[in-house]
């Protein structure tokens, strides 16, 4: 008898469990829309994913419906595959990932598109689809960014992460809690995470750190030349070489308009050999006459590309110059078997476009040059009309990127396809920098811009930190961050690099900064 | 009858149940232990919490943050002591209401006294360490009336001893059993409360080695431990290897004062086992024969109601000195100016200047405030020591970053509008999302017309548990922008606020170009005006002084401010009408030069000796920019 009675108990338990299942699964997800009314537009969504194109292998663009009701339904399609329906109370419409794979995986190239239907008031309401383009390229896995306050001069709270944009897991590879230091440029070699660099400032763990095949180096890349480490940084696709620019950089504020205001009062470039623990350079990049910054090689390694501007007369106050700062961008042809420079050349003037280039990258297939480009200086982040440009470095030409606001875009990092490119913006609500994709077409052609899509599609209406020069890259970090804390903090782990003997200091801008007060300040 | 029956029945009782007198006066005692000392302690803890200390301005003091928000959680999962932080955040709302604040902090000093209590008890003391019991509560009073002792480290260090008590009470005998729980148990222990472990490791440790004599198991729980706090730093959590042993434990706190302070709470119990151990090391040593100390054997002749209220005595003392000690009246009269500025209440600002009997340069920079929005800044600022100079009207900036939400609410006030966003951002940057920080930037932001951003911090105040209000208000304003552009006080801010078309960089060390730059920018802006020209008056520079003489008309002054007439008097004095600006219809009055005449005649009459002087141009002339301008001007400037 108490054997039978514990069966019933259970097996009532399972059918109330599978019942449970099955409202959740199937009873919350259809709805019996038979009636509708149809509104001849398509709804107000964010983040804004309508009429773009999307990698296939992109995380859930979970998205909020703005529109006003009690009930809400989308029915996602493709060409191919299983229509994936989703209900939603609050609007909040939350794609499961597997569905959304399945269906992204098998319509590469094809449109995906969204049926929404909103009930108010008692009714339903059909809006008009509205689509998007699968691309049938993929996306880099992981985007390495740092995460720091919208910084003005302090900054106490700050960490790189790595978020694989394929599903939406992140993960803090360093952060202050750790150690409390500023980190900041973080690079990889040929978008692999097996060569990475990055510089950590302030306190006993500060240094440059170069990872290799798991290997961890902590570097003083300061020398007679420049007493500053360097700063931006460009990797040579040989993995031998990195080169730096030293910049002294100089923050103030407006008092109409746009609060921040940075600038450059001095810079060079230096290039660190890795194998030779070696700092060198030539005048054509550390001249007295110039600031050069922002270093960037070609893809095959023959070219240094830079930016450069005049060095303003030291006589003069920043108020004068600051908004007279303008950048070129430059070449310089670079023979690493011999170690010999060739002649430096102006790509790109500031006369031909009246406005100053900074933040070149060249796509990893040589094809193309995005750059930011900017009324003055090199902080496109700091003020309207920052854009970014593409440049076709076979034919020359030069043109915006439909991907600008009218608000500050920044920072950007191809993809190792050289299909889509990154970069910051503060398009949203003009103060707070967040990465945006591109998919930047065979043509050249920047497709609609669209936010890197997080779990909880609402995150960005409350989350107050800025994404900080984001990264492309194949793969995730294969190191621990404990291991380069541990790398950071053991004594005597330093390697100090040595100056090139060749270098004659004279004809360079001589041990840079020597009498200046240095700072390093990256909120790109 | 009935009493005598009643009297006569409690005897036969008494006497049945073969109760001697001394054991009634224990139950005395004990009634009286919990029925009268340890209410009479909770009440003066109670209300020592909620008058004296006063939690709202914990509150105010540390801004702590709680959001109602899945990121804000998982962030708190990142590191040993995170779920503990957690907590505490959220406990640490209640601070703002000094009834529930003043409550939840008896609250755990009741759970102190429990655990203590049960400690002692679990030894197998045979006094009941009745005052003894009370010390870690005294301490925890002393810890908290600092304000910036962290709730944290109460509720870390009471989930230490909550493990300890379910470790001794409720695990089996069984050494290998008990060593598996143990273990199991500090593992989640460390997770919940970081660094704050070692309290139970320790005396989970102690009570098996000294207590419970079972040497091995208390070795290994030792041993076992140390290296817990390595491993979670190596290989599981990022955090540094010194966050991951010390985080929650009094090793963390700069402040000696409270470092000293919850060193002394955190080896109490330590320290009770370690005396306990000894003496039962003693006692199996020399049997039954154990001699009693002197304290002992005194009390022993004590009669029980003397010694009853001997201990009470000593306990009231103790309860007495603690909290004397431990109060710090100077930060709470820089925290109540904090608080009256915050809310616009000048005059309570003023008031509690007047009372303080210290003032730093904060509570100088807020009196100035307050006299400004009062309309005495002119007439009334040397009323007030003004020995800061300038830095008491415009704090520099290294101070700055110490109170940077303060230096905001000023730019704000100001209609300085970049630089209250700046500071704005700075106190986020420095304490955090903390309420009011959120509030300031979203204000600022639909002040400034950027309304994409107020949303979001309206938003995120929206997640707080205390500023929902606060957060619908500022919501309304974002979404009617009639109101915007209607709402007084809005029109009064935009009206000092620069004009757009003429931009200019601000030097934040250099506060009297800036405030010329606001007022060339926006030549009505009265506030700028009358800060510059005090800026002008407290750095002795008087030429600079007369020459803004000139704005007065247009600004809508009806006659010369008395500090105003004060310093021209001296300019003139001084200056022998030399370079003298046209006051164009506005004079100085007879009495002011009554006054200064006077000034003259004192300082002749002490042959000029300003130290002689001092009592009597104190007294006569205290309040005037001509004794500054003799005693208090900085010496730099």
């Amino acid at each position: 008898m108490k054997k039978r009675n514990l069966i019933i108990c259970i097996s009532l338990l399972l059918i109330i469990g599978i019942g449970v299942i099955l409202l959740f699964n199937l009873g919350f997800n259809i709805e019996d829309i038979n009636q509708y009314t149809e509104i001849g537009r398509s709804p107000k969504i964010d983040p804004d994913y309508v009429n773009t194109v999307i990698p296939p292998n992109i995380a859930p663009m979970n998205f909020f419906i703005k529109e006003p009701g009690t009930r809400y339904y989308v029915q996602i399609s493709s060409a191919n595959g299983k229509e994936i329906k989703i209900s939603s109370n609050n609007g909040k419409i939350i794609i499961p990932i597997r569905k959304w794979k399945q269906l992204l995986n098998v319509n590469r190239g094809e449109a995906i598109n969204y049926v929404v239907y909103i009930k108010n008031k008692g009714e339903w309401y059909r809006y008009q689809t509205f689509s998007n383009k699968i691309a049938k390229e993929d996306i880099d896995s992981h985007l390495v960014y740092r995460l720091i306050d919208p910084m003005f001069v302090q900054s106490k709270i700050m960490g790189i992460y790595q978020r694989n944009v394929t599903n939406f897991h992140e993960e803090a590879v360093l952060h202050t809690r750790a150690m409390n230091a500023c980190y900041n440029c973080h690079s990889f070699c040929n978008k692999k995470p097996d060569n990475m660099m990055m510089h950590i400032r302030g306190g006993k763990g500060a240094g440059t750190f170069i990872i290799q095949n798991g290997s961890i180096k902590k570097i003083n890349t300061t020398t007679a030349f420049n007493k500053y480490p360097g700063a931006y940084r460009s990797w040579h696709p040989s993995g031998k070489i990195i080169a730096f620019s030293v910049n002294i950089v100089r923050q103030f504020f407006h008092a109409v308009g746009y609060t921040q205001e940075g600038y450059d009062k001095m810079s060079d470039l230096i290039l660190y050999k890795i194998d030779s623990n070696m700092v060198t350079t030539c005048p054509d990049i550390a001249s007295p006459r110039f600031m050069e910054t922002y270093p960037e090689w070609s893809p095959d390694g023959r070219y240094l590309y830079y930016c450069r501007a005049k060095q303003p007369d030291s006589s003069s106050s920043f108020e004068e110059v600051y908004d007279k700062i303008m950048y070129d961008l430059m070449r310089i042809p670079y023979d690493m078997e011999t170690d010999t420079w060739g002649k430096p050349e102006v790509v790109l003037s500031h006369k031909r476009t009246n406005l100053s280039v900074t933040q070149p990258r060249i796509s990893p297939d040589g094809k193309y040059l995005a750059c930011a480009m900017t009324r003055w200086g090199t902080f496109s982040i700091h003020r309207p009309g920052g854009d970014i440009y593409l440049l076709n470095l076979k034919t020359g030409e030069l043109y915006e990127a439909d991907v600008n606001s009218d608000r500050p875009e920044s920072y950007n990092s191809w993809s190792s396809n050289s299909r889509w490119l990154v970069f910051s913006s503060k398009m949203r609500d003009d103060v707070i920098t967040r990465p945006y994709f591109t998919y930047i077409d065979e043509n050249g052609k920047a497709h609609k811009p669209f936010i890197l899509p997080q779990e909880d599609p609402t995150f960005y209406d409350t989350f107050i930190i800025t994404y900080n020069v984001p990264e492309l890259v194949d793969g995730p970090i294969p190191v621990r961050g404990q291991e380069i804390i541990r790398t950071a903090l053991a004594e005597g782990s330093t390697q100090k690099a040595v100056l090139d003997p060749e270098i004659d200091l004279d004809a360079v801008t001589s041990a840079t900064m020597k009498d200046e007060e240095g700072g390093n300040y990256f909120h790109q | 009858m009935k009493k005598v029956n009643s009297k006569g029945l409690k005897s036969k009782l008494k006497k049945s149940s073969g109760i001697s007198k001394r054991t009634i006066n224990a139950a005395n005692y004990q009634k009286f232990y919990y029925f009268t000392v340890m209410p009479i302690f909770f009440i003066f803890f109670y209300l020592w919490f909620y008058f004296r200390v006063d939690t709202k301005l914990i509150y105010q003091y540390q801004e702590p943050i709680f959001f109602f928000n899945p990121r804000f959680f998982q962030d708190y999962l990142l590191y040993p002591g995170g779920l503990t932080e957690y907590i505490a955040a959220f406990l640490a709302q209640l601070y703002y209401f000094p009834w529930v604040g003043a409550l939840m902090i008896t609250i755990f000093a009741g759970l102190t006294f429990f655990f203590t209590r049960w400690l002692i008890k679990e030894t197998g003391a045979k006094i009941g360490g009745d005052i003894i019991s009370f010390i870690p509560a005294l301490l925890l009073l002393a810890c908290h009336s600092q304000y910036e002792f962290l709730l944290s480290f109460t509720i870390g260090y009471l989930f230490a001893l909550l493990f300890l008590f379910l470790y001794i009470y409720l695990v089996p005998e069984n050494k290998i059993i008990r060593f598996l729980i143990y273990f199991l148990s500090s593992i989640l222990l460390y997770f919940l409360v970081g660094g704050a472990f070692f309290l139970f490791v320790l005396l989970c440790g102690f009570f098996e080695l000294l207590l419970a004599r079972r040497y091995v198991l208390g070795l290994l729980i030792i041993i076992s431990s140390v290296v817990l706090p390595y491993l979670a730093a190596s290989f599981i959590f990022l955090v540094s290897l010194r966050k991951a042993y010390v985080h929650l434990l009094p090793f963390e706190y700069v402040n000696k004062k409270i470092y000293l302070l919850h060193m002394t709470l955190y080896a109490f119990y330590p320290i009770v086992l370690i005396v306990r151990g000894i003496i039962n090391f003693r006692n199996s040593k020399k049997g039954k024969a154990v001699k009693r100390n002197l304290l002992a054997s005194f009390l022993s002749r004590v009669g029980p109601r003397l010694k009853m209220a001997l201990k009470f005595i000593f306990l009231v003392i103790l309860l007495t000195i603690t909290a004397f000690l431990s109060y710090e009246k100077v930060q709470k009269d820089q925290l109540m100016v904090d608080y009256y500025a915050r809310n616009h209440d000048w005059n309570q600002v003023l008031k509690r200047i007047k009372g303080a009997p210290r003032l730093d340069l904060e509570m100088i920079f807020q009196a100035n405030r307050a006299l400004y929005h009062l309309g005495l800044l002119s007439s009334d600022m040397f009323a007030l020591p003004q020995f800061w100079g300038t830095q008491g009207l415009l704090m520099p900036q290294d101070v700055r970053f110490k109170y940077p939400l303060q230096s905001s609410y000023f730019y704000f006030d100001l209609g300085h509008i970049n630089e209250a966003e700046h500071w704005a951002h700075e106190s986020m940057s420095i304490r955090g999302e903390t309420g009011w920080t959120l509030e300031q930037l979203a204000l600022v932001n639909i002040v400034k017309g950027e309304f994409d951003i107020a949303h979001v911090f309206i938003s995120k105040l929206n997640q707080t548990l205390l500023f929902r209000r606060k957060a619908n208000l500022l919501r309304q304003l974002w979404n009617d922008s009639t109101r915007i552009s209607s709402d007084p006080g809005m029109l009064a801010m935009r009206s000092r606020m620069p004009n757009p078309e003429h931009d200019f960089i601000y030097y934040s060390d250099y506060s009297d170009i800036v405030l010329e730059r606001i007022l060339n920018n926006n030549p009505s802006n009265r506030m700028a005006f009358e800060y510059l020209m005090a800026y002008y008056l407290l750095s002795d520079n008087l030429g600079q002084f007369a020459n803004e003489m000139a704005r007065l008309k247009d600004l809508g002054y009806t006659e010369i401010p008395r500090h105003y007439q004060e310093a021209l008097v001296l300019y003139i004095a001084l200056s022998g009408n030399r370079s003298l600006p046209s006051l164009e219809g506005y004079k100085i009055s007879a009495k002011t030069i009554a006054r200064f005449k006077n000034f003259q005649d004192i300082l002749k009459k002490f042959r000029g000796n300003k130290g002689l002087a001092y009592n009597e141009l104190y007294k006569n002339h205290g309040n005037t920019y001509w004794f500054y301008s003799i005693y208090y001007k900085p010496k730099e400037q």
